[in-house]
């Protein structure tokens, strides 16, 4: 059989990484990137705290963030990780330039669910003699949030990809599996598995958060 | 009808300027604004787009502040309010949008309670009985959990007003709030502001384009054009007798009958009589054909309310003997009467004046009142 050879454990322990990674990652990439896509947006022209300086600013280091290629990101911030996390591999070793790698692209997202919102929504606030942080944790952000959940959806699965290829710097997980065995070993039912692995991976990922959208959408 | 010794009024504008800097260039959005609006009452703000209406309600809401001149609210001037001050004269001032403005994300209830919640001053129980009380009040007991995208747009201007009013304003901001609904709808979300306006005492500033919506429930009216107010004054005075061109041209939009057909230059006199209230129900124009043996003929007219006073104001061709005599009686009777050599055109353009004259000759000499359409005057 194909699949004979399978050790089925260490995938197990592969999907396992994959879930720490990807939990872990996405739980600061949300902690960071929605203020700073909230403040992104706040600062924006015809918004609450509209600041050129600190918008250009702030949008241009975010896109210097996103315009380097997280394959070199992940090397370039090695010495940062040793830093933070004593290691520059394994899961924990790959949490940093995970995190640092999509916040930017999450804060982008942010910044794009808040323009969404009816500006009616802010106008009324402000009429009706609402603080600014009343007018971002009691309207904004709860008529954004169907955007926000889509745009942390987004981003689960652009951070499963991530974790696949931090893989290739020894970060481990399923995409660890894959360089290690179906590449450079030529197993090739150890790829299709991990394709596999993926594909349902990024499936549910999908579903759950279109479901969250739709549940919160009214 | 309202209480008409108003001691000051709760809104009122001392010459205000207001200023844009747009591109380095200063560009002037009001000029000159002098506007008094007594407690209680329903006053209109009337303006075509880029008039300068939303400016001036920016003004009132403390939204924008004035480049020069004087502001006060509740007697209170505006340069002196502070910022944690503004947020609660912002909060004692209600404010309805044309596009409703709920947020989508939170049911009827919710949005009602959220400036009470922003306000921070009532208990969850208090906020409760106020919350609810309101929704009884706008007639939205049936719909209390659901959210904006389940309702109509009257139910969701209805969601607006009970918003508006939860932190117990003295005045109510309407921005073009029934111009998103269709006719029916604009007449009972009308209903309902008047009833508020007599219930509460109100003071309501309607900003509009309609003046069918002045007509229906303002008690008085300021015409605003080209940043500044051109008119202003009761809305049975400004909406039977306008002045300027602009009052002129909103008040024909409505009226599509005023020009007179070809053959009224065949009557030796026109007139227009305005009848008020009582008179709108005496047998007037017969009795003037039986007494002093004048016919008539109705040349154009309209007929109908302002609130709730009744008028009729017709164009009327005269000829008979003792037209003066006539015009006297009628005159003593409360009808008020201008000579018309010249029926305005229906469309203001200037332009069109020229080509639609129809020159009647009167025998009291004519003195214009305004140059344009300067073919009515009193007699």
């Amino acid at each position: 059989m194909l699949f004979d050879k399978v050790d089925w454990q260490q995938i197990g322990q592969a999907v396992l990484d994959t879930l720490a990674m990807l939990g872990g990652s996405l739980f600061f990439t949300v902690l960071f990137g929605l203020p700073l896509g909230t403040l992104l947006f706040l600062t924006s022209k015809n918004q609450l705290l509209e600041q050129r300086f600190a918008y250009s600013t702030l949008s241009f280091l975010l896109n210097i963030l996103r315009s380097i290629p997280f394959i070199i990101l992940l090397i370039l911030l090695m010495p940062l990780t040793t830093l933070l996390m004593g290691v520059s591999l394994g899961v924990r070793g790959v949490i940093p330039p995970l995190v640092i790698g999509t916040t930017a692209f999450f804060a982008r997202l942010v910044e794009t669910a808040l323009r969404e919102v009816d500006r009616g929504a802010t106008d009324a606030s402000v009429a009706r003699g609402a603080s600014i942080p009343q007018i971002v944790f009691r309207a904004l952000l709860p008529e954004a949030l169907p955007g926000i959940i889509a745009a942390i959806t987004i981003t689960a699965v652009v951070l499963v990809d991530y974790t696949a290829m931090s893989g290739a710097i020894g970060g481990g997980g399923i995409g660890d599996l894959a360089i290690r065995y179906g590449y450079q070993r030529f197993q090739t039912e150890i790829m299709i598995i991990t394709v596999l692995l993926l594909i349902v991976l990024v499936q549910i990922l999908q579903a759950s958060g279109n479901r969250l959208v739709a549940h919160f959408t009214h | 009808m309202q209480p008409k010794d108003q001691s000051t009024p709760v809104i009122r504008f001392k010459q205000v300027n207001k200023d844009y800097i747009v591109n380095g260039k200063k560009i002037k959005a009001l000029s000159n604004i002098d506007l008094d609006i007594p407690a209680g009452e329903i006053f209109g703000i009337i303006g075509r787009s880029g008039a300068g209406k939303s400016t001036l309600l920016k003004l009132i809401n403390l939204l924008e502040y004035p480049s020069s001149g004087l502001i006060s609210i509740n007697g209170v001037s505006t340069a002196t309010v502070y910022k944690g001050n503004l947020r609660h004269l912002r909060q004692k001032t209600g404010m309805v949008f044309q596009h409703f403005n709920l947020l989508n994300a939170k049911t009827v209830w919710q949005n009602i309670a959220f400036p009470l919640q922003i306000a921070g001053q009532l208990k969850q129980q208090a906020i409760n009985q106020r919350v609810n009380q309101l929704i009884a009040r706008v007639g939205l007991s049936e719909h209390t959990h659901k959210y904006p995208r389940q309702l109509s747009g009257g139910q969701k201007q209805r969601v607006g007003i009970a918003r508006a009013l939860a932190c117990q304003p003295s005045i109510l901001i309407c921005d073009e709030a029934t111009s998103a609904l269709d006719p029916e709808t604009t007449h009972s979300i009308l209903k309902l502001l008047a009833e508020l306006n007599q219930e509460l005492g109100l003071t309501i500033v309607l900003i509009t384009h309609e003046m069918d919506i002045v007509r229906q429930i303002c008690h008085q009216v300021a015409v605003v054009d080209k940043g500044s107010i051109v008119e202003t004054g009761k809305v049975e005075q400004v909406f039977l007798h306008p002045q300027h061109p602009s009052t002129y041209s909103l008040v024909s939009e409505l009226e599509q009958h005023l020009a007179p057909p070809l053959e009224s230059h065949l009557a030796e006199s026109i007139y227009r009589f305005t009848f008020l209230g009582k008179l709108t129900h005496q047998p007037l124009l017969s009795e003037l054909a039986r007494r002093f043996g004048i016919d008539y003929y109705i040349v154009a007219g309209r007929i109908g309310t302002i609130r709730n006073l009744s008028y009729a104001q017709l164009t009327i061709g005269l000829s008979g003997e003792s037209i003066q005599t006539a015009l006297q009686y009628l005159r003593e009777q409360g009808v008020h009467i201008e000579a018309v050599n010249q029926v305005p055109p229906i469309i203001s353009h200037p332009n069109s004046v020229s080509s639609s004259q129809h020159t009647t000759t009167t025998t009291t000499t004519t003195t214009s009142t305004f140059p344009v359409y300067g073919g009515v005057y009193a007699v």
